[in-house]
């Protein structure tokens, strides 16, 4: 083949992946809109989201459905995409900085870190304060970002049975301390479950703002770093001698992702397995440049994220499910997948 | 181009290099050889700024490496790495176009110049018709020839060489020895730590001695490289030679 058909394939795989990928975006958007306890036809879906932009007339559709749309689930939907972006990108920084693709923030214990700072500062609180819970929980994911350090040793390249293990018993560890809190805090058990499961049902359109703050510093720092992170996924060396000042742009991009982990788990709780699934899933479509990955990750996200929610709402007919319990029995199957790998790869 | 002032690292309260002094001028090619221990390694990372000097001074043309940021030093030195291992793997051309790095801002595409230099460097290399191969799927020589055009693409007036020829045949090493030379043709310094002695006499004209974190003997590898100092520097008995 000459060079320039496989140019054209090339472009024809990443346009065609980008098109297919945006068209699921919003076919997804639209079926989260319509499905719910009040079904809306698609196409008053379509003239209620004109109108809120002034496009559209909306007078002739029900009150009772311009309601269940722009107040109920248009929040939730923008709220899924955000956070389901969000995580995965921080999904593609934790596992270029720590060079393993089994590493994601929930895996080593740093969402529940911050659930924890969560759970406390409500206990405590602090939620009457602006940025109350998601200070503490910022915090808590820090502490928990230096255990881990502390305990899977100074070298932050592991191997990922230490890396592994040392989530483990992170999470054990948050876990314990956690039901310590339901417990003695008996009558706020519901909510501190909350963050252990997460959820976006609670999700108002004053949360909106606060969490695309958060999507929008993982997008610019991270983009702007994309390059650094290129390098250090060659190995800690390679990068330093390239040009790239692997401890602080580490430590940097940590403590950044920690804030937005933070963000996101004080409003919508712990979402697991996203961080992980989806960077591995872009890595297959669109190999390893972390430019590609994070742009890839944050489609892939928002997409799955408002998928397994919209699941949630309309899996069951009794109760809603924690949007949490879908991601993870994706999630949890691929893990062990990835573990098998990573045990072939080992072998040989 | 490149001078030692003084250089002493210590580790653990132990001394690893010990009061070294030395000097390269432009267009020097040269292999540090000593046996295991005798601090090659500990020297080749001070000099690339890997590890920082407990004494002494490192200077890339008249200036000291610690007033250069890591970008900045990544512009005046490459690293040829003995290995790099292969976490997540890229194309061959990916990883030369890494070397454009240093040269690039942070939110700067790489220029039409960049993948000018790249497409001729692929070329030099004899790597352009496996430019979309990814890494994983090279031969060790085809890998080791990555890594010297990802340090050729980074344009730098002094290149260092880790043990480049380790895990190759002797066509290999041959091979990467001619390219190595190719480069020394275009005037860049080139420091290379070495274990074959012999390769060394064929093809690197200067030869710096390191025994026990001090310099035993450097100066033209004809002079310097005779049977009775090697033989001193390795305690190697007399019933070997070691030049076969």
């Amino acid at each position: 083949m000459s060079r320039l058909s496989l140019l054209f394939m090339k472009l024809l795989k990443v346009c065609g992946v980008s098109i297919l990928l945006l068209l699921a975006v919003v076919a997804v958007v639209f079926a989260a809109a319509s499905i719910g306890t009040v079904p809306i036809p698609l196409e008053e879906v379509w003239t209620i989201l004109l109108s809120s932009i002034g496009l559209a007339d909306a007078s002739q559709v029900a009150s009772v459905s311009q309601i269940a749309i722009l107040e109920l689930r248009l929040p939730r939907i923008l709220m899924s995409l955000l956070a389901g972006a969000s995580l995965s990108m921080c999904g593609v920084v934790f596992q270029s900085i720590f060079r393993n693709p089994i590493c994601d923030p929930y895996i080593l214990g740093v969402s529940s870190g911050a659930s924890i700072g969560a759970a406390l500062a409500f206990v405590l609180g602090f939620d009457a304060l602006i940025f109350g819970v998601t200070g503490m929980a910022f915090l808590s994911a820090l502490l928990t970002l230096l255990f881990v350090f502390l305990v899977a040793g100074r070298q932050r390249t592991g191997t990922t049975q230490t890396i592994l293990l040392t989530g483990v018993a992170v999470n054990f560890l948050i876990s314990a301390i956690l039901t310590l809190l339901m417990v003695l805090n008996q009558q706020e058990m519901q909510k501190i479950f909350f963050w252990t499961m997460g959820s976006l049902s609670n999700c108002q359109l004053s949360y909106i703002p606060h969490i695309a703050l958060f999507f929008l510093v993982a997008v610019i720092v991270l983009l702007g770093y994309s390059k650094d992170l290129n390098l250090i996924q060659l190995g800690d060396k390679s990068a330093q001698t390239l040009g790239v000042n692997v401890r602080w742009v580490s430590i940097f991009l940590l403590v950044i992702t920690s804030l937005i982990i933070a963000g996101i788990v004080s409003l919508c709780g712990v979402i697991g397995f996203i961080g992980l699934i989806i960077p591995n899933l872009a890595r297959i479509i669109w190999g390893n440049d972390v430019r590609k990955l994070l742009v890839a990750s944050l489609f892939l996200g928002a997409f799955f994220l408002l998928l397994a929610d919209t699941l949630a709402r309309v899996l069951s007919p009794f109760s809603e499910l924690p949007v949490g319990s879908i991601t993870a029995l994706v999630g949890a199957p691929y893990f062990i997948f990835l573990l098998i790998n990573d045990r072939k790869k080992q072998r040989f | 181009m490149l001078k030692i002032e003084n250089l002493s690292f210590s580790y653990q309260n132990q001394s690893v290099i010990d009061n070294l002094s030395m000097e390269l001028k432009i267009g020097d090619y040269c292999a540090i050889l000593g046996p295991n221990g005798a601090g090659k390694s500990t020297l080749f990372n001070l000099i690339a700024g890997l590890l920082k000097p407990t004494s002494g001074n490192i200077l890339i043309e008249n200036q000291s490496i610690a007033r250069f940021s890591i970008q900045e030093l990544a512009q005046k030195l490459a690293v040829v790495p003995q290995y790099e291992e292969v976490v997540y793997d890229f194309s061959v051309y990916d990883m030369v176009m890494m070397g454009r790095m240093p040269h690039q801002g942070r939110w700067s595409f790489a220029s039409r110049e960049d993948k000018q230099l790249v497409e001729e460097i692929l070329e030099q290399t004899d790597l352009a018709h496996l430019r979309n191969r990814m890494t994983r799927e090279l031969s060790g020589g085809e890998r080791q020839r990555t890594l010297v055009a990802r340090a050729m693409a980074q344009q730098t007036p002094l290149i260092l060489f880790d043990e480049p020829l380790s895990n190759l045949d002797i066509a290999h090493k041959y091979e990467l020895l001619e390219l190595i030379d190719t480069l020394h043709n275009t005037g860049r310094t080139i420091l290379v730590i070495m274990h074959e002695l012999s390769l060394v006499k064929e093809f690197i004209p200067k030869t710096l001695f390191l025994k026990q974190g001090k310099i035993y003997s450097f100066g033209a590898t004809t002079e310097v490289m005779t049977l009775e100092n090697i033989r001193r520097i390795f305690n190697l008995s007399e019933r070997y030679n070691p030049f076969f």
